[in-house]
């Protein structure tokens, strides 16, 4: 046909090839320009479009020329200059417009007006550059070739522009396939236009071919079309690496915790996750670590939040070293971190894991000359052994870690099935206990003090029963320290007291009144008034009443403590030491506290009168009170034995189950009565 | 330059035992006293019956670097802070850190060195001071 003659025979093929070379490199670079004008959003999408069009232009351009060049015609030929230029703004315009209205968001409207704007352009570029060709001779123009030409140039643009919205998975492959598009609409264009175009040689003038310049114009015009192209590139690449950096850095901040650099609550998730899922499908165990910071909330508050900063820092760099190479370490909240440990099967093998976590936070940490010993509780539970899922995993993990922190913190503990019963008991018992405080569950029973040599009552000590709505009778060994941990504890106290100071009142003249005071409340500065109020309440005098409080109780903070207790003693009420010789003991707290009564433990009551130990130390607390002018009780009497040694060795009072239960007030009120009725008889 | 001094004492738990375990705690003395001068720490390293007792001195964060390090090891446990304390001079400025085990060439006895780990619990200066002194006569 007319376009392959034309194409084989009126073309020298070494320009054709320069100008194909030319055509495929342009149009890659184009096209990829063109895709990431169509995936940009935003003000730089104009740039990328001015990028594209000035590349795609070029491109369209140096091949029209450089096939120009290589047309072998007979007769002299000229370039004009204002237009050659003329068809190259042509061409970036109209690419550059086609484009924008290519990217516009009607799909049918962008692809047949886009492109039919583009391949109008790159068909008005060319026969523009056909009027820039000044020959020599009769120019003929075929218009059915014409017009072909332009259906060429628009049908294989709107094809381009159809191809480039419809993206599939592969960039590469749709890249390839635009670029063709594009290549056969720059060629297909031309050589059709060139088909329609003929020159018959003016008889007579001769024609001077001036090969060596058109070469070098070739050249010329090749060498600035692929400098553009070039640039293309560069930016492209630039614009890509930075991107793909600032993604990275995107990612990274995304996933990780800023302070310590390491994985943040986020990528724990995922994490867990997907081992969750390794788990299911391979098999794969591991071990699921929450540790827990033990005293990092006070170095906050003392030294500040920087300080408290680098120091988790630190902590964050030794549970690095702590764990294995490749096993997770992320920070999932202010002092709590999570390790994943992967592959890990054993129980004992998590265990020395543990320790070592827990070895590596108990050692010192220096920061700005401070030094701050923190420590760290570690809940340990293993999949697939304590579960499956990720909410189990670290439900099962958190009950551990709380079983260490109850059991003294700076330990870890290995998840059991027991804990989550325990829990549950627990977490039941502290909504019966709030109840109970609403609705006054809670009674009082007494447990009389009897004279150890007369055997006279001379009071009771008052001792907290809990007896819970379906579940019976709850010891107060169970339930005081969840009355603690809630804060309710004051409150409960302040109920017996009151209770107390009235059934007291209800006694005897003579009859004093014991009432224990944990150390939580002991710490409460209100505690004077609360004692107050109940003695005003119930008119019981204040000399009547004793308050017991335990050694562990001086142990904290001894100054608020010894205020509390000067205050209470100058309201009259007396102070006693319970449970002593069992606890830090220090024999300065008997000068410093007011204290007027030891109560010697009754493990040593116990022992007695065998144990020779025990009958030693009894003895020698009873010198200690003596000489000190204190009383000395002894409680947990339960057998005669220990009774008649008790009182030969000087213990004032005694008290125990042999003298006498708990027992309630009315049965206490009984009692008195029939032992005033059997001194009487 | 506001020197600072830690002293601290640890259990060592180094896997081997008997003359390689010594070998080991040597080297161990031999690559700090290489690497701190550039971070212008200097100090002691006392070895005695399983134990270690240090004494780092410098500007305090090259210190504080330093003891985290030393934290962050496992070759030693049971790590005791004993003193850290703002000094005016240095108390072994000739070395960059000293190594002292008991060691029939220098004629450092066992006892000499185990006296100095009582005391560090007693009186850590007069415990650092032995330690300059156990060196300056092995040097003399």
């Amino acid at each position: 046909m007319r376009v392959l003659t034309c194409l084989i025979h009126e073309h020298d093929w070494r320009f054709v090839l320069l100008a194909a070379l030319m055509c495929l490199a342009g149009s890659i670079v184009a096209v990829t320009l063109i895709q990431r004008t169509m995936t940009q959003n935003g003000p730089s999408r104009f740039h990328w479009c001015f990028m594209s069009a000035v590349t795609a232009g070029a491109a369209t351009w140096a091949t029209h020329f450089v096939a120009m060049l290589g047309y072998q015609v007979v007769g002299a030929v000229q370039f004009n200059g204002p237009l050659t230029i003329a068809s190259a703004l042509i061409a970036v315009v109209g690419i550059g417009s086609g484009l924008l209205i290519a990217i516009h968001r009607n799909r049918a409207f962008a692809t047949v007006a886009g492109g039919t704007t583009i391949g109008l352009s790159i068909a008005a570029m060319h026969y523009a550059g056909m009027f820039a060709y000044q020959v020599e001779g009769i120019v003929r123009w075929a218009p059915e070739y014409v017009i072909a030409s332009m259906i060429v140039a628009v049908g294989l643009s709107i094809a381009l522009v159809a191809r480039l919205r419809h993206a599939t998975g592969s960039l590469l492959v749709d890249r390839v396939t635009c670029c063709l598009i594009l290549v056969a609409a720059i060629v297909g264009l031309h050589f059709t236009g060139m088909a329609a175009f003929s020159v018959t040689p003016i008889p007579g003038v001769p024609a001077i071919a001036d090969s060596e310049t058109f070469v070098a114009i070739a050249l010329a015009i090749t060498m600035v079309a692929l400098l553009i192209v070039g640039m293309g590139i560069s930016t492209y690449l630039a614009e890509s690496r930075v991107q793909s950096e600032s993604r990275d850095q995107l990612t990274h901040i995304a996933m990780h915790d800023t302070l310590t650099g390491l994985a943040n609550r986020h990528a724990f998730s995922t994490a867990l996750e997907s081992e969750c899922q390794k788990l299911m499908r391979y098999g794969r165990p591991f071990a699921l670590l929450m540790v827990d910071l033990d005293r990092f909330k006070p170095i906050n508050d003392t030294l500040g939040h920087p300080i408290g900063d680098l120091v988790l820092d630190k902590v964050g760099g030794r549970l690095r070293r702590a764990v294995r190479a490749g096993d997770l370490v992320a920070r999932i909240g202010g002092d709590e971190f999570a390790i994943i440990a992967f592959g890990l099967a054993e129980a004992s093998q998590a265990s020395d894991l543990a320790a070592r976590v827990v070895e590596i936070l108990s050692r010192p940490f220096v920061i700005d000359g401070n030094v701050a010993e923190l420590g760290g509780s570690v809940g340990v539970a293993l999949a697939p052994r304590h579960g499956t899922a990720t909410e189990e995993l670290v439900q099962h993990a958190d009950v551990a870690l709380y079983s260490a922190k109850r059991a003294g913190k700076n330990q870890f503990c290995l998840f059991e099935s027991e804990m989550m019963d325990a829990m549950q008991r627990r977490r039941f018992l502290e909504i019966d206990l709030r109840r109970a405080c609403m609705r006054e569950e809670f009674t009082v029973a007494y447990q009389p003090i009897l004279e150890s040599v007369s055997g006279k009552i001379t009071g009771a000590e008052a001792l907290l029963r809990w007896n819970c709505q379906g579940r019976g009778d709850v010891s107060p060994a169970e339930f005081i320290p969840i009355a603690e941990d809630l804060g309710l504890v004051s409150r409960i106290g302040a109920g017996v007291l009151q209770q107390a100071c009235r059934d007291a009142i209800s006694w005897p003249e003579e009859l004093n009144i014991a009432v224990n005071v944990s150390p939580v409340q002991l710490l409460d500065p209100r505690l004077p008034q609360i004692v107050g109020q109940a003695l005003l309440d119930s008119g019981l005098q204040p000399e009547r009443l004793e308050l017991e409080i335990t050694e562990t109780a001086l142990l904290g903070d001894d100054e608020a403590a010894l205020r509390t207790l000067t205050q209470l003693r100058d309201m009259g009420v007396r102070i006693s030491l319970d449970d002593f010789g069992t606890g830090y003991s220090s024999l300065s707290y008997l000068h410093r506290f007011p204290i007027s009564r030891i109560k010697i433990d009754r493990s040593f009551i116990q022992k007695l009168p065998t144990d020779a130990g025990s009958a030693s130390i009894v003895r020698a607390i009873a010198q200690l009170g003596e000489s000190l002018d204190m009383q000395v009780t002894a409680e947990g009497i339960e057998t005669a034995e220990q009774l008649s040694f008790i009182s030969k060795h000087g213990c004032d009072h005694v008290q125990g189950f042999l003298l006498s239960r708990p027992i309630k007030t009315g049965e206490m009120i009984t009692l008195l009565n029939e032992r005033a009725a059997s001194i009487a008889a | 330059m506001s020197l600072s001094r830690l002293l601290y004492v640890s259990h060592c738990a180094l896997k081997e035992q008997g003359a390689a375990r010594d070998t080991a705690v040597r080297e161990i003395a031999a690559r700090s006293a290489k690497r701190n001068p550039s971070s212008l720490l200097s100090g002691a390293l006392l070895y005695v019956d399983d134990t270690f007792v240090q004494v780092l001195e410098g500007p305090i964060k090259a210190v504080e670097r330093c003891f985290e390090a030393i934290c962050c090891d496992f070759r030693h446990d049971d790590i005791k802070l004993i003193d850290l304390i703002p000094a005016k001079d240095r108390v072994f400025p000739e070395w960059s850190m000293a190594f002292l085990a008991a060691d029939d060439a220098t004629m450092k006895t066992h006892g000499d060195l185990a006296e100095i780990r009582f005391l560090v619990g007693v009186n850590a200066r007069e415990a650092v001071n032995q330690m300059r002194q156990l060196l300056k006569q092995s040097a003399d």
